[in-house]
């Protein structure tokens, strides 16, 4: 293991490669905060992709296996296409370990299509991944999730993102967010 | 609540003024995943379909091994 990446983070950098290749993807949630330093625990990294065909489906699901990892509901890429049709995630996990995993769901709502439109890598997470926005982590975290942890969270990255964070596009995400999910 | 939040402060003033805090921070993250799966290989099949809500059979045997 090289010093600056750890096991969540070569997990995830391994899986976004292959997703990159088949579709636009943005990681939501969590990991972008453990990325950028907060420590605490995690089983799942979650990753919202565009829809796609179930062809298109099929190359992507049989490339994530040539690399070994396996899903846990299914090994049929059609069954596994069936729920993620249906706007349920499902996990994939790599050489057989169950954590981390990669909960994986396509986008459902306006409010996922914007986090894939605004999504962004960056520098501070030591990651070469797209993540959702810094404002749409706390819109999220801050407006809909708002449990212990979240708001922990939040209040991180507040701290960590003190000079890049733009109040006014935080502001529009929780309107959105009233919108369609609340 | 107050007291998790102070420390939440520090440590991410501490992360803005030292440059080598992802070494701490790659043991206690690696730390976490091997102790975790160690006790999750431990547990029965059954606990683990439920916790992980597994449909896929030869996946489950897989994680067993």
């Amino acid at each position: 293991m090289i010093e600056d990446k750890n096991l969540l983070s070569e997990f995830a950098y391994k899986f976004c490669s292959i997703i990159e290749k088949h579709t636009k993807y943005a990681v939501v949630s969590g990991f972008f905060v453990i990325s950028s330093g907060r420590s605490r625990g995690t089983e799942d990294i979650d990753i919202i992709i565009e829809k796609m065909t179930p062809q298109k489906f099929k190359a992507l699901h049989e490339e994530l296996i040539k690399n070994n990892f396996s899903c846990l509901q299914s090994n049929n890429y059609i069954e596994i296409y069936e729920y993620l049709k249906d706007n349920l995630s499902v996990r994939y996990i790599l050489n057989n370990n169950l954590i981390p995993n990669m909960e994986l769901k396509f986008s459902k709502d306006l409010l996922d299509e914007y986090q894939l439109e605004t999504r962004k890598k960056e520098k501070n997470t030591g990651t070469d991944i797209f993540f959702s926005s810094i404002e749409c982590n706390l819109a999220f975290k801050e407006e809909l999730l708002k449990s212990k942890k979240d708001l922990e969270d939040a209040k991180f990255l507040r701290i960590i993102y003190e000079k890049k964070i733009n109040e006014k596009e935080i502001n529009k995400i929780k309107e959105m967010i009233r919108r369609f999910r609340l | 609540m107050k007291k998790e939040m102070d420390f939440i402060e520090l440590w991410a003033k501490y992360i803005l003024e030292n440059s080598n805090w992802r070494r701490v921070h790659n043991k206690f993250i690696n730390s976490q995943i091997i102790s975790a799966n160690e006790k999750l290989k431990k547990l029965p099949e059954k606990k683990l379909i439920e916790l992980f809500n597994i449909k896929n059979k030869s996946a489950i045997k897989k994680i067993k091994e």
